[in-house]
C-alpha cells in the first residue's frame, strides 16, 4: 500500500504574544513548528506501515527551508519526503493549495493519504476534502482510528467521532482521511545520536517544472478568495467584580450566567 | 433573481436556521428565494423558512459521503445558480462544502463569524490562529460564494411566513452512486403537513405551480467515487467525558473538600462537568483523570467556576483559554480571584446550595 | 575474586534481618537514580545500572558491619536519607551496588532546650524534628523546600540550606556534632560544644561528603527560640533583578538579618506571584525574631527601599507575602504529582542550578547567563520559563537560583543532554569565570563533577587526599563529587 501523508509547517501559534498597547500580535522571530495533527497523522501511517507493511511518503508545500522538518519524517521512519515549493506558489488559498498537492501526490502515487483535520494557523479543514475531490478518493475526517480492513480487498476501516457519536466506517481505497488529534497517534521521539543524521537523499523537492500550472493559476492569483487584511482579536481587560455570598452576590453570578447563555434549558 | 443555499445538517435541526441570519446580514429577504438543502426529513418546525427544501432521501450510510451529497448539491446548482451557499461547521458540513467547492470551482471561506457588506462587496470575517487573529476575506470565484458559518454564532429571530415547497429526490441505490428524481410533489398547506406522508410539499398562500426542473432521470452521474464511504456502527461515544472538553467546568478545591459531591448539583442544570484541583485528588477524593493543572489536564471552558481553590501557579497552567472564571472563596487574596470576572467572597458549598436555587427557582 | 550478585544477597541476608532489605523489583529501578533523572525514571528509561538491595540498618552498628562488608568486597555503597537529591548523588554508576537506607534511624535521641540543642538519628525527618520543637516553643530554624520529606543525614551531607538562612544560616551553622562510619568500620563521634580550637574543624569532612567519605549516623543541632507573632512580611515590585540584589546587599551589609531576603526575575517571580506581580521583578523580605530585632530589621528593610527608591515600584500588601509561605513546601505527595505529570505532559518543570557569588559578580553572572543562554541554546524555544531569583546573602556576597522549566522534544533517554546539560554547562561556566561557586547547596553530585577539579583549583588536594584516605577502596558513592572515567558514559 502506497500511503502519503499530507504535513503542514505552521508558525508555532502557542508562542504568539499579544501586544495590547499597539493592538497587534507579536509574530516575530517565532518558530515553525509542524501542525500537531499532522504529526498524528504520520504517526498513524507509520503505525500502518509497521502492522500490515506500507510505503510511506510524506508530502509538504512551503518554503525550501522547511526541508529539515521533512527529513525529521523520514528519521522517525518515513521511507521519504516530497517538499512541493515554488515562489508561484506563495499565497495560495486553500483551493490552489489542494490542487497543487493533488498534482504532487498523483506524481508520487498513493492508495491512501492521512493528515491532519486540522491545522493550528489557518484551520479551515477543507483542504483534505478538496484533495479528495481532486483524486476522485473517498473522504473521511476527524478520523481516531485507522486500520487496514482484512474482510474488503481494498480498504480500510476508521473510526470517526462526530460529537459524542462514534462512528465506524468502512472505506474503500483509494481515500482521503484526516486523522483527528484525539486519536492518540504519536511519532516516537529520534534518538539525539540520529538528530542529524543526513537524510537529503530521500527528500526531493517538486517545483513546478514538474507540476507545470500555467500562469495565473496558483498563488494569489489564482486563488478563489482573497484575504483582505487581517487584525487580531480584541481583549478587553475585564472588570472585576467583587461579590458576597447573599442573595444580591447570587442574583448577580445568576444575572451573568443569563446573559452569557450558561443557562440555556434545553 | 437571486438564490441562496442553505444547508441544512441532520444533527443541527433548528440550529440550521441561524444561517438564514447570516442571509439576512448579506441580502434583503424579501427579495431573494431562500432555498435549503437536507440530506433528512426536515423537521415541520422548519416550515415557513424557505421557499424551497429540496430533501434528498439519503440512505444512513449516504449521509457520511461528503463527495456524493455534495454532487447532489452541484446538480441543484447547475440547475438554480445560486448567489451564496451556505453550510453549518459542523462534521459533515464541512467535508460536503469543501468537495462541492472544488467541484465548482469556487471559493470557501470556513468558520465565518461575521460578514458585512463594503462597496458593494460581501466581506466574510473567520478567526484564524486558534482565534488569536481575525482575517476579512472575499470571494474571487466565478461559482457561489461559499462559506461554512460556526455554530451558535448568529441568531435568526425574523419571521417564518414563506410558502415552502420541499421537493424530494429519491435516490438510486447506492451501488449507482446516482441520483434519480422522482418528482413526487403535490401541493399541500404548510398547517397540514403531515410526516408519515413525506412524499408532499406544501404551500400555505396559494397553489404552487411552479415548474421545477426536473434532473435527468436516471443520469448517470459523472463517473465518480464517493460512494465508498460505509457506516458500520454507530455508538455513542463513552459516558466518561473528557474535561478537555467541557465547556463549562464547576472545579473544586480544598475549600469544598468534605463536600465534593455537592459540586454535581451545580453542574447538573448547568450541563457542566466536575473537575478538580490537585489537592483533592492527591486527598483521594477526586479522580485524577479530573484534575486540572500543569500535572493533570489541560482544559478550555468557555465558563471554569473555582470553587474553594486557591489557585497556585501550577493549578492555573492548566487552563487555557478560559473564557469566564467565577471563583468561590473565603480568602478573596488567594491568587485565583486575580483571574476572576467575578469573586464570591464566601463558603463555596454554601453557594452551590443557593445559587442551585437560584437556578432551579427560575425553571419552575 | 568478585561475589556473585546472589551471594551478595545471601550474605547481607547473614548480617539482617529480612525486612531490612528490600529486593523489589521496582523499589531497585527507582532508587537506582534521584531526581535528577526524574523525567528518565518517571518514563522508565533510565541508562544506570539498578542498586542489588536496598538495606535499612537500625543501629551504627549495623551500618559499620555493612560498611565493612562492601569495603572488603569492592561493592559500591550509596548512603542515603530523605531521597530529595537533585544532582544524581544518590544515582548508582556500579553494577554492583547496595543502598543503605537510614529510614529506620528514626529516633530523636534527645532535646535539650536548656543547652539548645537536640540529638536525632540520620534518618529523623527535619518536619518531624521541627513539629516536636514547636511544641516546646522552638525551631530548628531550618527550613528547605524539602522539608516535609528530608532528613537529618541528608542535610548534613549535602550542605542544606533552608529559607531562613539569612538569620539562622545554614546546616553548617547549626551543627553542633555527629557521629558517623567510615568504609574501614571506624565509628567517629565529634562532641558537642559550643566551639573550640583544637585543630581543624573535622566537622567540615562529613558536612558536604555527599556519601563519598562515610556514613552519617546521628546529628547534634542547635535549636531556636520561636517567635512566630512577631514575624513580618515585606513585599516589593521591582524593576529590575539588580536593584533588588542592592536592596539585598543594602541590608545584609548594614548589619541586619532578616530571615528571608530574596529578589525573584520577572519570569521567575511569574510562577510564585502571578497574582501580583505584574509583570516585574519581586523582592520579598521576612523579619523574625524577638519583637526589637524585627522592628528594627523591618526599619532597616523600609530604608533600603526608600534608598533605591527609583528602582522600586510599588509595595505588595504582606498578607500576600504570607500567605505565599504557608503554600511553599513540597509534600511526598507533591513529588508523585510532578512524576505523573512529567509523564503525562512531557514537560520537566522546575530544573535548577544554583550558584553563588559575591555582591559584584553576582548581577554581571545572571545576565550573561541568561543572554547566552537565549542566544546561544540550540533548544531555547522549547524554555517556557527562564528566569532566576537571589533567596540566601551573606554579608559578602549571595547566590543565583537559576531556574528553567522546558518542553520535552526528545526521547526521555536524551532529556538531559538536549536540555538540562548544555543551560547547566553555561551557567557553570560564567560562574567560574568569575571566580563563583557553582554549586550554592545542592551539593555536586555526579554531573557537575566534571568541574569540581575548577570549582576548588589548586585546593583539589586536600579534597582529594581526604578520599584517598577514609575511602582508598573508592566504594562509597562512586562518581558523586569526585571525577571517574567510568562514569563518562552516564554523563555523555
Amino acid at each position: 500500500m502506497k500511503i502519503v501523508c499530507l504535513v503542514k509547517i505552521i508558525p508555532d501559534v502557542e508562542h504568539f504574544t499579544y501586544d495590547y498597547d499597539k493592538n497587534i500580535l507579536v509574530r516575530e522571530n517565532k518558530k515553525s513548528v509542524v501542525n500537531p495533527e499532522d504529526s498524528c497523522a504520520v504517526a498513524a501511517a507509520l503505525r500502518m506501515k509497521e502492522k500490515c507493511g506500507a510505503e510511506v511518503t510524506v508530502v509538504s508545500m512551503g518554503p525550501v527551508s522547511n526541508q529539515k522538518y521533512l527529513e525529521n519524517f523520514i528519521r522517525c521512519g518515513a521511507d521519504r519526503a516530497v517538499l512541493i515549493s515554488d515562489e508561484m506558489f506563495r499565497g495560495s488559498d486553500t483551493y490552489v493549495t489542494s490542487r497543487i498537492l493533488a498534482k504532487g501526490i498523483e506524481l508520487s502515487g498513493f492508495d491512501l493519504v492521512i493528515g491532519g483535520t486540522h491545522s493550528l494557523d489557518g484551520d479551515t479543514g477543507q483542504v483534505l476534502p478538496q484533495v479528495a475531490e481532486l483524486l476522485d478518493a473517498e473522504i473521511m475526517s476527524h478520523v481516531t482510528e485507522i486500520r487496514r480492513n482484512e474482510q474488503a480487498d481494498r480498504g480500510i476501516l476508521a473510526e470517526a467521532e462526530d460529537g459524542k457519536k462514534k462512528l465506524t466506517f468502512s472505506i474503500s481505497l483509494p481515500a482521503v482521511i484526516g486523522i483527528s488529534g484525539e486519536s492518540g497517534y504519536k511519532l516516537l521521539y529520534i534518538r539525539y545520536d540520529d538528530w542529524k543524521k543526513d537524510m537529503s537523499d530521500r527528500l526531493k523537492v517538486l517545483t513546478n517544472r514538474e507540476l507545470c500550472f500555467g500562469e495565473g493559476e496558483t498563488g494569489l492569483a489564482g486563488s478563489r478568495t482573497r484575504v483582505l487584511r487581517t487584525y487580531p482579536k480584541k481583549f478587553s481587560d475585564k472588570e472585576k467584580r467583587v461579590v458576597q455570598n447573599d442573595e444580591a452576590g447570587i442574583e448577580y453570578v445568576y444575572q451573568f450566567l443569563l446573559e452569557k447563555g450558561f443557562l440555556n434549558d434545553d | 433573481m437571486i438564490r441562496v443555499l442553505i444547508y441544512l445538517d441532520e444533527n443541527s435541526g433548528k440550529g440550521s436556521l441561524e444561517l438564514i441570519e447570516v442571509v439576512r446580514r448579506m441580502y434583503p429577504l424579501d427579495e431573494i428565494e431562500l432555498c435549503a438543502a437536507a440530506f433528512a426529513k426536515p423537521e415541520e418546525s422548519l416550515l415557513g423558512y424557505f421557499d424551497e427544501i429540496h430533501y434528498f432521501q439519503a440512505s444512513e450510510s449516504q449521509k457520511y459521503q461528503a463527495r456524493f451529497m455534495a454532487s447532489c448539491i452541484e446538480k441543484l446548482e447547475r440547475q438554480k445558480h445560486f448567489s451564496c451557499i451556505i453550510m453549518a461547521a459542523v462534521f459533515m458540513g464541512r467535508m460536503t462544502a469543501a468537495a462541492l467547492a472544488a467541484k465548482l470551482g469556487t471559493g470557501l471561506v470556513a468558520d465565518v463569524v461575521d460578514v458585512c457588506i463594503e462597496g458593494g462587496e460581501i466581506q466574510m470575517i473567520r478567526p484564524a490562529f486558534e482565534g488569536k487573529l481575525m482575517a476579512c476575506i472575499t470571494n474571487q470565484g466565478l461559482g457561489p460564494i461559499m462559506m461554512t458559518v460556526r455554530p451558535g454564532v448568529f441568531r435568526y429571530d425574523g419571521t417564518s411566513d414563506r410558502s415552502t415547497c420541499i421537493i424530494t429526490y429519491e435516490l438510486a441505490d447506492e451501488e449507482a452512486h446516482g441520483i434519480r428524481e422522482k418528482r413526487l410533489t403535490e401541493n399541500v398547506r404548510n398547517d397540514e403537513y403531515d410526516a408519515s406522508a413525506g412524499s408532499v410539499c406544501t404551500c400555505r398562500k396559494e397553489p404552487y405551480s411552479r415548474e421545477l426542473c426536473i434532473m435527468e432521470q436516471g443520469a448517470k452521474m459523472r463517473d465518480t467515487r464517493g460512494g465508498g464511504v460505509q457506516l458500520i456502527a454507530c455508538t455513542r461515544k463513552d459516558e466518561n467525558r473528557d474535561i478537555c472538553n467541557a465547556e463549562i467546568l464547576v472545579s473544586g478545591g480544598g475549600g469544598v473538600r468534605n463536600h465534593f459531591e455537592e459540586l454535581a448539583r451545580l453542574a447538573k442544570p448547568l450541563g457542566a462537568m466536575v473537575s478538580s484541583s490537585r489537592k483533592l485528588v492527591d486527598e483521594g477524593i477526586a479522580p485524577r483523570s479530573i484534575q486540572v493543572g500543569q500535572s493533570g489536564r489541560t482544559v478550555s471552558p468557555k465558563l471554569y467556576l473555582a470553587l474553594g481553590i486557591y489557585g497556585s501557579m501550577q493549578h492555573i497552567e492548566g487552563l487555557k483559554n478560559v473564557e469566564h472564571i467565577i471563583s468561590v472563596n473565603t480568602n478573596r487574596n488567594a491568587p485565583i480571584c486575580s483571574l476572576s470576572e467575578i469573586v464570591v467572597e464566601g463558603d463555596a458549598v454554601e453557594f452551590i446550595e443557593k445559587l442551585t436555587k437560584r437556578i432551579n427557582q427560575n425553571k419552575n | 575474586m568478585a561475589k556473585r550478585n546472589e551471594e551478595i544477597i545471601r550474605d547481607l541476608g547473614g548480617m539482617l534481618e529480612e525486612s531490612q532489605i528490600n529486593l523489589d523489583k521496582d523499589e531497585l529501578y527507582e532508587s537506582s537514580a534521584d531526581r535528577y533523572k526524574k523525567y528518565a525514571r518517571a518514563k522508565k528509561a533510565l541508562n544506570v545500572p539498578s542498586p542489588l538491595a536496598i538495606v535499612y540498618p537500625y543501629s551504627t552498628e549495623e551500618v559499620q558491619k555493612i560498611l565493612v562488608y562492601c569495603n572488603e568486597n569492592r561493592i559500591n555503597v550509596i548512603p542515603r536519607s530523605g531521597k530529595t537529591a537533585t544532582e544524581g548523588g544518590l544515582e548508582n554508576w556500579k553494577e554492583q551496588a547496595i543502598v543503605v537506607d537510614a529510614k529506620n534511624l528514626n529516633k530523636i535521641i534527645k532535646i535539650d532546650t536548656y543547652n539548645m540543642q537536640a540529638t536525632v538519628q540520620a534518618g529523623v525527618r527535619l518536619q518531624d524534628l521541627e513539629d516536636e520543637l514547636r511544641k516546646l516553643g522552638y525551631t530548628t530554624g531550618h527550613s528547605p523546600q524539602s522539608k516535609p520529606v528530608a532528613q537529618y543525614g541528608g542535610l548534613v551531607a549535602t550542605r542544606s540550606i533552608g529559607q531562613f538562612s539569612t538569620l539562622y544560616g545554614a546546616i553548617e551553622d547549626m551543627l553542633a556534632g555527629l557521629e558517623c562510619v567510615f568504609p574501614n568500620g571506624h565509628i567517629a563521634r565529634i562532641k558537642n560544644v559550643p566551639r573550640r580550637s583544637a585543630g581543624p574543624d573535622i566537622r567540615h569532612i562529613v558536612l558536604g561528603n555527599e556519601g563519598t567519605l562515610c556514613y552519617i549516623t546521628e546529628v547534634t543541632i542547635k535549636i531556636f527560640k520561636y517567635y512566630p507573632d512577631n514575624n513580618r512580611f515585606y513585599g516589593y515590585l521591582i524593576e529590575d533583578v539588580d536593584t533588588g540584589i542592592k536592596i539585598l546587599r543594602e541590608v545584609v551589609t548594614e548589619g541586619f538579618r532578616p530571615s528571608v531576603a530574596r529578589t525573584y526575575s520577572e519570569e521567575d517571580a511569574r510562577q510564585h506571584f502571578y497574582h501580583f506581580y505584574k509583570s516585574k521583578c519581586v523582592l520579598i523580605f521576612m523579619a523574625e525574631g524577638p519583637e526589637g530585632i524585627v522592628k528594627a530589621t523591618g526599619d532597616a528593610i523600609e530604608a533600603a527601599v526608600r534608598k533605591f527608591g527609583e528602582g522600586v515600584i510599588e509595595q505588595v500588601d504582606s498578607q500576600l507575602i504570607e500567605e505565599w509561605f504557608n503554600h511553599l513546601n513540597w509534600s511526598e505527595q507533591d513529588l508523585e504529582d510532578e512524576r505523573q505529570g512529567m509523564i503525562t505532559n512531557d514537560r520537566h518543570d522546575g530544573y535548577t542550578t544554583e550558584i553563588s557569588a559575591d555582591w559584584e559578580s553576582i548581577t554581571k553572572i545572571y545576565y550573561r547567563v541568561i543572554e547566552r543562554i537565549r542566544n546561544e541554546y540550540e533548544m531555547a524555544d522549547d524554555l517556557t520559563m527562564l528566569g532566576g531569583h537571589s533567596s540566601h546573602s551573606y554579608v559578602n556576597g549571595t547566590n543565583m537560583y537559576f531556574v528553567y522549566n522546558y518542553n520535552i522534544n526528545c526521547a526521555p533517554e536524551d532529556e538531559l543532554r538536549v536540555y538540562h546539560h548544555p543551560i547547566q554547562r553555561i551557567i557553570v561556566e560564567e560562574t567560574l569565570k568569575e571566580g563563583g561557586s557553582m554549586c550554592h547547596h545542592h551539593g555536586i553530585g555526579k554531573y557537575r563533577n566534571e568541574w569540581t577539579k575548577e570549582e576548588h583549583g589548586s585546593a583539589y588536594y586536600m579534597l582529594e587526599s581526604l578520599k584517598k584516605t577514609f575511602d582508598p577502596n573508592g566504594i562509597m558513592n562512586f562518581g558523586t563529587i569526585f571525577p571517574q572515567k567510568e562514569g563518562e558514559k552516564y554523563q555523555k
